[in-house]
């Protein structure tokens, strides 16, 4: 697998997400050359700013609804960030994140200022959930705040230490890591979202999206405990 | 643009605020009379150095004597004094060192490529000798110091005058590190860059000049207008940190614009951050999360603060701000207006509503300092702006609060006008009009102009015939309307191309294809182009296909819009796409605009043909107009007509009749009423096979109907 080969792969996940409606709006990724490392991201990537905010906070959604730094915006306001690494041709890294909208969304992501409608609904849902929260108003709550954490499944391989294992997935907390058997590939990722967090979609293209299999990188005392196993198919 | 005063021996006068009012009469009069090239700035600028801000009270850039700062001093007569005077010479002069050494143009090797000189004014001469470097004199010595100042050549005045003028850092200019070949569309665009950046006079004095009182700011979309304004609001806090300045407008995205652009303008100026207290960016209206300048209004003066969902229900969606500002202002005539203001400028002018300027001008202090900038036009539909007398409302005299806008006391001017188009090369104009109204329509014009003097306001002059109505005329557009680069870098037939395809797939093939093309050997980046979706139902659909297209060729792209933002339409490495509504207000060097048949439509003619202009003129230097189908190709005959009148509009001024109809006729239809027209015209053509092969005869209809219809058919015919 090669940087260009990423490159397609996203542009055509975005091609799909659009003709299937799924996705309001998707940015498609760019090669960022430095020597031999070529990081394969969203043109906008900032990776600095991706730690200035709270892991999973509303400030950071809406950060990267506002800076762009996403591939694709669900149509229910969900972001989806598909970003590889690689030394030569070799995979040395990954970021693919599920990022769910912390807003049920009142008028579907259809506006041609999202961003916008998004603060206001959420200035409208703060206010109601302190209205319900610290007075008897009769303020009738709708109750569109929803407790949600991003899924990032991360792969660093040369960051490697028995408490940072080489993949991993990012639940909750920046520092719960998730043991994963290998890097996990774009099919791998967007079966897993599509499938398990839309399964109302009958979109076959996303539930069914090749796979590609690299090495395992799991170590044998990460597999004495909870971790997440996936097995190739023979063919 | 050509560099009309170095040729002519010409000074130029940019009027700030002046400190010292004799002095400077005495210095306009003393230079007047030395053959001068350049500039004299009044009050201007305010050199950020790191202790403390440093004014300078004029400023001289011209090619005989480079850069002289003049300050004026009341007094040189004792040694104490001399020495002070010596000491405030090096303050400016280091400030003065330190801003232009930053431009690299401007450095020879580790030191200034040009001298600077700081010459003191006093009413008399100094007594005895000065120290080294130090000049004072009196305006009478004035010439034969100046005399003795080297010349500087035309390039590195160019350079001077880019650098203090800022527009260097304003639009940060692009590094274009790709460019190699000379001639490539890159290299073309690193030119039209670097003449930008020697902002045009017409700029620079509309964004220094401040009268005491209200001032008015027009110019067509392109001119640099809200650059003038963040300009002069930064200017203005400056000069007056204790000011109460608002700067204020109708589309929330500026609100980002004009904080970038702000807040670089006062680093240039102060080095420090603006005091956004005291400068503060307000919209219009505001909204639960912003205040605005109608809600802070409102609440100072203890009125009740309405919101957007009372306003849409007491009034209509259309008027909401129109009726609560209606509503305010009669409130705040009622009792003794709270003035607060300092200074207010708005930008959008045309996108508020009347009662908003008189609660402004009502909630500003003497001498009502209010600048109001707007777009002669934004689009076809001709809308005329309030005239001053109007727009403030009256006296209680029946008068009008701001009768005229002749220039004040001090000279400066109320009335600024931005002439020259920079966004845009003049066919890409004439084009745009032309498509625009339908000038070279078979069928004849679309729209046109309520006033026809709009004409000249967007540029135009009569070649030809008479600008009346019932009149042949010919309008061509005025060169002074445009920089003289474009006519200089770039050709009509590159600049404006339509392009008909057999399918849309055709399409999107070639257009994937040009963009590799531009980026490889056109050495331009990806966030030079645009591709604009002219039809908004199926943008979505496209922009897959274009995608797909466009990874072919190795190219990423991404969908501009819901980000709220108008500066995030261009990605690094990668192509916009985007629908007309988020393009308006941004512009790209190549523009692609797909599926532009839909402009054709029979069914929307004024938004079609709306749509088409505002397309054509996001492009700063080339267009490609690409359709499919026989819509695609009758607008592709316009446009030869365009090139075979050589770039001028011929046509006919209808009559006020004439335009009454033209209003009747072409009028965008509904949704409902387009799937009337097409029932009935499916049912009209089996009607017609009918009878043409016999299956239905005349006589099985109503004679009445018959008859009508021949009637109603041929006077339409007719017409």
């Amino acid at each position: 697998m090669t940087p260009s080969d990423v490159r397609s792969e996203v542009s055509r996940l975005n091609v799909t997400l659009l003709e299937s409606n799924v996705a309001i709006n998707v940015n498609g990724s760019v090669l960022k050359r430095n020597g031999s490392n070529v990081l394969v991201t969203w043109p906008n990537a900032s990776l600095s700013a991706l730690s200035d905010h709270v892991f999973g906070s509303l400030q950071e959604y809406r950060h990267f609804l506002r800076h762009r730094e996403y591939t694709a915006l669900l149509t229910d306001g969900a972001l989806l960030q598909l970003s590889y690494s690689f030394d030569h041709d070799d995979v040395v890294g990954h970021r693919l994140c599920y990022y769910p909208c912390p807003l049920v969304l009142k008028s579907g992501g259809t506006s041609a200022s999202f961003i916008d409608d998004f603060d206001d609904q959420l200035a409208g849902e703060l206010e109601a959930q302190h209205a319900v929260l610290y007075a008897s108003s009769r303020v009738d709550p709708i109750f569109g705040l929803r407790l949600r954490g991003p899924l990032r499944f991360d792969f660093d391989a040369r960051n490697y230490s028995p408490h940072h294992s080489a993949s991993h997935l990012h639940l909750l907390q920046d520092d719960s890591r998730w043991p994963i058997y290998g890097p996990v590939s774009i099919g791998h990722f967007v079966r897993f979202v599509f499938r398990h967090f839309y399964p109302y979609l009958e979109v076959a293209a996303l539930r069914e999206w090749p796979l590609r299999h690299g090495g395992r990188t799991v170590t044998a005392s990460e597999e004495y405990e909870l971790f997440i196993e996936c097995r190739q198919q023979l063919r | 643009m050509r560099p009309r005063s170095t040729t002519t021996h010409m000074l130029e006068l940019v009027t700030g605020q002046s400190r010292n009012a004799p002095a400077e009469r005495e210095l306009i009069r003393v230079l007047h009379t030395v053959p001068l090239s350049g500039t004299l700035y009044i009050g201007y600028p305010i050199i950020g150095s790191t202790d403390e801000p440093v004014t300078v009270d004029a400023l001289l850039t011209t090619t005989e004597h480079g850069v002289v700062i003049f300050d004026y001093a009341g007094d040189a007569s004792s040694p104490e004094l001399i020495s002070q005077i010596s000491d405030h010479q090096n303050d400016i002069h280091a400030a003065i060192y330190q801003k232009l050494f930053s431009h690299k143009p401007l450095r020879s090797g580790r030191i200034l490529a040009i001298p600077v000189q700081v010459i003191t004014l006093t009413p008399i001469d100094p007594p005895g000798s000065l120290p080294a470097e130090t000049i004072i004199t009196t305006a009478g010595g004035l010439r034969s110091v100046l005399e003795a100042l080297p010349s500087i050549s035309t390039d590195l005045f160019r350079s001077v005058n880019a650098a203090i003028q800022r527009i260097a850092t304003i639009k940060p200019a692009n590094k274009r590190m790709k460019v190699s070949k000379s001639g490539s569309r890159g290299a073309i665009m690193q030119r039209i860059e670097r003449e930008i950046a020697n902002l045009d006079q017409w700029q620079k004095k509309a964004a220094i000049e401040s009268p005491d009182g209200p001032q008015r700011i027009r110019g067509l979309a392109g001119s640099g207008k809200t650059v003038v304004l963040a300009l002069k609001a930064a200017y203005l806090h400056a000069r007056n940190p204790q000011w109460n300045i608002i700067v204020t407008f109708n589309t929330r995205a500026l609100y980002q614009q004009f904080q970038d652009l702000i807040r670089r303008f006062c680093f240039e100026q102060l080095n420090d951050e603006p005091d956004w207290s005291k400068l503060r960016l307000l919209h219009a209206w505001g909204s639960g999360r912003q205040p605005g300048v109608y809600s802070e209004i409102a609440s100072l003066n203890g009125l009740v603060v309405r919101d957007f969902a009372y306003a849409r229900q007491t009034f209509s969606y259309a008027t909401a701000f129109g009726g609560v500002c209606d509503e305010l202002l009669a409130g705040v005539k009622s009792r003794t207006p709270t003035e607060i203001f300092d200074a207010v400028l708005i930008d959008e002018a045309q996108d508020l509503p009347p009662s908003f300027f008189e609660l402004i001008y009502l909630s500003t202090r003497d001498p009502k300092r209010i600048v109001w900038a707007y777009d002669e036009l934004q689009n076809l539909g001709a809308y005329t702006m309030v005239p001053p007398a109007e727009l403030f409302g009256s006296k209680a005299d029946g008068s009008p609060r701001v009768a005229d806008l002749q220039p004040d006391a001090t000279g400066a001017r109320r009335d600024i006008i931005l002439p020259v188009c920079y966004r845009n090369t003049p066919w890409a104009l004439t084009a745009a009009h032309s498509l625009g109204f339908g000038i070279y329509r078979r069928e004849g014009l679309i729209q046109f102009f309520d006033d026809p003097n709009l004409w000249f306001d967007v540029g135009y002059a009569v070649a030809e015939g008479a600008l009346e109505p019932g009149a042949e005329v010919t309008l061509a557009r005025r060169p002074d309307a445009s920089p003289a680069y474009f006519r200089e870098l770039l050709t009509p037939d590159d600049a404006v191309q339509f392009h008909t395809f057999n399918t849309k797939q055709e399409q999107v093939t070639w257009v994937a294809q040009q963009i590799k093309h531009n980026v490889t050997e056109d050495e331009l980046d990806e966030k030079d182009i645009v591709v604009i979706l002219a039809d908004a139902l199926t943008a979505k659909k496209e922009a897959a296909r274009l995608i797909e297209a466009l990874d072919l060729q190795g190219l990423s792209a991404h969908l501009a819009g819901v980000t709220g933002s108008v500066d995030q339409l261009f990605e690094d490495g990668s192509i916009a796409i985007t629908g007309i509504f988020r393009a308006k207000g941004n512009e790209a060097p190549m523009v692609y605009i797909v599926n532009a048949d839909y402009c054709a439509s029979p069914y929307i003619p004024i938004k079609g043909r709306n749509t088409l202009f505002t397309a054509i003129t996001r492009s700063r230097a080339w267009a490609r107009v690409c359709g499919t189908g026989s819509g695609m190709a009758s607008l592709t005959a316009e446009l030869q007509a365009v090139r075979d009148n050589e770039y001028r509009l011929r046509f006919r001024v209808p009559t006020t009749e004439e335009l009454g109809k033209l209003r009747r006729i072409h009028r965008d239809m509904s949704k409902a009423e387009i799937e009337e027209v097409e029932r009935i015209q499916t049912a009209l053509t089996a009607f017609s096979n009918k009878l043409k092969t016999g299956e239905i005869a005349k006589e099985h209809l109503p004679k009445e109907l018959i008859r009508d219809l021949a009637t109603l058919l041929k006077s339409d015919d007719e017409e």
